[in-house]
């Protein structure tokens, strides 16, 4: 082990100066108790999808709409947490526009509960048209407007928190094209390189800026529809600019968290995370599938759906690949030889990096299967993204709630920390990968009820399903008893 | 005394969304009519507008006042050589006059296609419209003002818009105009609310 | 704008500009369709007024700078102006009634004018909410124009309305590329990003 990864250890949290710092810590241990809660709403629909439990149809769709929501949201929340906290380290940031985004973002989050458990709301999370307005009866468009208003009231929430990391990055580096590291890319410029912190935070800021305007576009459009049904929506127009911002959002929240990654793997390998081109040009070309060939396709999809639709969905799924690649190399080549000590936070980010990574390979798959449609509808889809955001995003936020809250003595990974860590990985693991056989197996998505085929499976994942929520809770009962008094 | 700027400023700043506010407020008939044919309906239904008494020419070509004294009207406006929207009104008021045949309601409301392209439908053309789309002369009657002042006093009384569309024919309001037994224009209805129509007709005084 | 030789050249373009969308060929021209009538002229009104306004902020800083801290006032007014020549029924009374295009020709500039006393005085994450909300609003009416199964103003044709949708449409994207760009590639203004603290209220104006 290297001295400086000895310093690391030693230093003082590195806390001191990001504002708002008590707000990242509410966060994360809201966000957190909310992954938990949702955790068990997963479980709840595993549960009456094996038919353990007796759950009426209204009340799963509610279940997995309030799912869905919740975890995007929290994904969304504790990524842009990470982000802050780090970026704080760079630009100078002003501390109450982060508490106004958390501030609307929970009353967004009252709004969206209220929706869907007092006013039965169920419409699933990306709402498609024409589901608000039209439910059957079981819920009024009252509740849908309540609904598409708290994302209203997140979506601003978040554009204030992009405007200001804007904002100062811009200041600090001049335009967002020199914070993410094009000078370098395009002419190898060597002077003010950003550091992969900045680079990241740029891509997002920008990326998930346009999203959200996107998604706000949506919203309006959705409300009117909703009041005045007679203004048509194109349903194939709205599903690619829900989809567009759904996917840009959720894959934001994990461009967002691997932050922590890059800023907190050195401490313990002694290695900075550096700026390549190949890093900037990664990050890139992740920015430019996402802006220029997505809207591209999403303009063909309503003129010719059959193969745009194709080329969109791999698009979509390819989008992260080089980066995912240049990520997870660089992590191997950092750790190689490194003689990193393992803890609890490092094991997690590590851990983070292969969810995501492993988690992208099914995600490819479908992207050319889907060609003949077999999987799209099937569990596997789930598969995918609970891979990458349960073993990756969640693992990743994880890390860093861990290492926010580690011991100044340097810790390992042994007794409660172990155990958690362990039972988490089985579990989530197990669970992810049930869901995968599943869709393989043909079983579709969005059932209620599930054949009797199907069951043996269900009854499999809820058991894996219950050792990850267990792993996560024991942590974060840890967490939220040490971040009060953690400096 | 020097007052602070933001102090100033909140107070500007209340004034102007006060008063926008109250300003769309006024010009919406408070959110409820964003477009010019909402708010002639509102206005309309919140105050009957009196129909002023004119003749009108038949395919009879005989003169026939417009108004008949305690028989309510359903009002259209059409132009015979239109291909798209007076079609469909005509089956409109066809799908109405059988509705009211059938409940032997014939004389509790007359129907009036009403032409505003007052150069090219002659009475032979108003004829042939009325044939063409089935109307019984007893309770339908396709006619045309006697002369321009005539239509523009009845295109202002009822609100009616009509635009040239650059290939000869027109666009107008699709609406079908409901006149009372006391000569007001007291509701407008849209194109496909036949059922909504027959219920008003047997709810309101005959 | 600092004083220079172009400056009354520039006010005289803004002038003929005026004058010549006001007249009534230059009316007949534009109010003609609503697609002219909507993207050409209105937002014409506008420019014109933030031309008129960019001239006069200096000399005008002095006497409204107590009123519009932050550019808050001024941008309301815009907003609210805007948000009143939005309603289709608006529109539509500005072709029949002269007291309603009367109204137009005053308030969009002013609005205009209004804007260009205030933008800058904003802060960076006001300006960026504004961006944000024309973009998206742009999209939203776009689509409104297009999907509405009636008329919304009398006096077009429906063909009208669904171009002018397509053209609020391209606006939005435009705009949204603009916006993008600009911060991609030159980070806005640069000086202006800097904030002046907030003590200094009337400094930062006089300094703008
Ligand atoms: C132990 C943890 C979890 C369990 C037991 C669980 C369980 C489930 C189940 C059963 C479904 C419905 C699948 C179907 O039949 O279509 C579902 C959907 C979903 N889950 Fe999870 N999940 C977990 C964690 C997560 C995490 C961490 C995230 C994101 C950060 C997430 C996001 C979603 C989303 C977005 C959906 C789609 C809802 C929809 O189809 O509208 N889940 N989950």
């Amino acid at each position: 082990m290297t001295d400086i990864a000895l310093d690391a250890h030693r230093a003082p949290r590195d806390t001191g100066g990001v504002p708002a710092l008590g707000g990242v810590k509410l966060t994360l241990a809201l966000s957190g108790a909310v992954i938990v809660l949702m955790m068990l709403f997963g479980l709840t629909m595993k549960l009456a999808q094996g038919g353990l439990v007796a759950v009426e149809p209204i009340y799963f769709y509610q279940v997995m709409t309030a799912h869905g929501i919740g975890m995007v949201g929290a994904a969304g929340l504790t990524g842009a947490a990470i982000m802050w906290f780090f970026l704080a380290r760079y630009v100078a940031l002003t501390g109450w526009v982060y508490n106004a985004m958390l501030g609307l973002s929970l009353a967004g989050v009252v709004c969206i509960l209220a929706s869907i458990f007092v006013w039965g709301f169920a419409g699933a999370w990306t709402f498609l048209y024409p589901l608000p307005a039209q439910s059957g009866g079981v819920w009024e468009p009252g509740a849908a407007a309540i609904y598409l208003l708290g994302l209203m009231l997140v979506g601003v929430g978040f554009l204030l928190f992009y405007l200001e990391t804007g904002r100062a990055l811009i200041q600090r580096y001049g335009s967002l094209g020199r914070a993410m590291g094009w000078p370098l890319l395009l002419t190898g410029e060597q002077d003010d390189v950003p550091p992969p912190t900045v680079v990241a935070s740029a891509v997002v800021t920008l990326f998930n800026g346009l999203g959200i305007v996107v998604g706000a576009a949506v919203i309006g459009i959705s409300l009117i529809n909703l009041y005045a049904p007679e203004f048509a929506i194109d349903a194939l127009l709205a599903k690619n600019m829900i989809y567009f911002f759904g996917h840009v959002f959720i894959n934001a929240s994990i461009y967002m968290a691997v932050i922590a990654v890059y800023e907190i793997i050195p401490q313990y390998t002694g290695r900075p995370w550096k700026t390549s081109r190949v890093f900037v040009g990664a990050w890139a070309a992740t920015l430019l599938f996402v802006l220029a060939v997505y809207p591209h396709h999403l303009l063909q999809d309503t003129v010719m759906p059959g193969w745009a639709m194709v080329v969109g969905q791999v698009v979509s799924y390819a989008s992260g690949i080089p980066l995912i690649a240049v990520t997870t190399f660089s992590l191997i080549a950092y750790l190689h030889r490194s003689g990193m000590r393992w803890d609890l936070a490092s094991a997690l980010l590590v851990t983070g990096v292969f969810g995501w990574s492993a988690g992208s390979i099914p995600a490819i798959l479908d992207s050319m299967i889907v060609v003949n449609k077999v999987m799209h509808n099937t569990l596997w889809v789930p598969g995918h993204f609970h891979f990458y955001l349960l073993i990756g995003e969640v693992a990743m936020v994880w890390g860093f709630m861990a290492w926010l809250t580690r011991e100044s003595t340097g810790e390992r990974l042994a007794g409660a920390s172990a155990t958690s860590y362990a039972i988490y990985f089985t579990g989530g693991l197990g669970f992810v990968l049930l869901f995968l056989i599943a869709g393989a197996s043909s079983v579709p998505r969005r059932w209620a009820v599930h054949e009797p085929a199907w069951i043996g499976i269900d009854h499999i994942s809820v058991v894996f399903a219950a050792l990850a929520i267990a792993g996560f809770a024991m942590f974060l009962v840890r967490f939220v008893r040490r971040a009060g008094t953690a400096p | 005394m020097r007052i602070r700027p933001a102090i100033a400023t909140a107070l500007a700043s209340t004034v102007v969304i006060v008063g926008g506010f109250l300003t769309i407020w006024q010009a919406s008939d408070g959110f409820a009519a964003f477009t010019t044919e909402t708010a002639r309906r509102l206005a309309v239904e919140r105050a009957p507008r009196p129909i002023p008494a004119v003749d009108i020419v038949t395919g009879t070509g005989m003169g026939v006042p417009l108004l008949s004294a305690g028989r309510p009207l359903l009002v259209e406006f059409v132009y015979t050589s239109c291909p798209t929207i007076c079609t469909s009104l005509g089956q409109e008021f066809l799908q109405i006059q059988s509705a009211l045949s059938a409940r032997g309601l014939v004389d509790r409301v007359r129907l009036v296609s009403l032409s505003f392209d007052i150069e090219r439908d002659t009475p032979a053309r108003l004829a042939e419209y009325g044939r063409h789309h089935g109307a019984d002369p007893v309770i339908w009657t396709v006619g045309r003002p006697r002369q321009a002042n005539d239509l523009a006093r009845l295109l202002v009384a009822f609100g009616v818009t009509v635009v040239p569309d650059g290939e000869g024919g027109f666009v107008h309001n699709a609406a079908i105009h409901y006149v009372g037994a006391d000569g007001r224009l007291s509701r407008i209805f849209d194109l496909g609310e036949a059922d909504s129509i027959l219920a008003h007709l047997e709810t309101a005084a005959p | 704008m600092t004083p220079t030789r172009s400056q009354p050249i520039f006010l005289a373009v803004c002038v003929a500009g005026l004058v010549s969308l006001a007249s009534p060929l230059g009316r007949q021209f534009l109010e003609a369709s609503l697609v002219t009538h909507m993207l050409v002229q209105m937002p014409l009104l506008v420019f014109i007024g933030m031309g008129f306004g960019r001239i006069s902020s200096a000399a005008a800083a002095p006497y409204v700078a107590t009123w519009n801290r932050g550019g808050s006032t001024g941008l309301l007014l815009t907003l609210g102006v805007a948000m009143f020549w939005m309603l289709p029924r608006a529109m539509d009374a500005a072709l029949v009634d002269m007291r309603f295009e009367a109204a137009k020709f005053v308030s969009l500039p002013v609005a205009g004018v209004a804007l260009a006393w205030s933008y800058g005085q904003a802060s960076p994450i006001v300006k960026g909410v504004l961006n944000a909300h024309v973009v998206s609003a742009l999209g939203v009416m776009g689509w409104a124009y297009m999907a509405a199964p009636v008329r919304l103003c009398n006096a077009y044709l429906a063909s009208d309305q669904e171009m002018a949708g397509a053209g609020l449409l391209a606006a939005g994207a435009v705009t949204a590329a603009y916006f993008a760009m600009r911060i991609v590639f030159f980070g806005a203004t640069r000086s202006r990003y800097i904030r002046t603290s907030s003590a200094s209220d009337d400094a930062s104006i006089v300094a703008y």
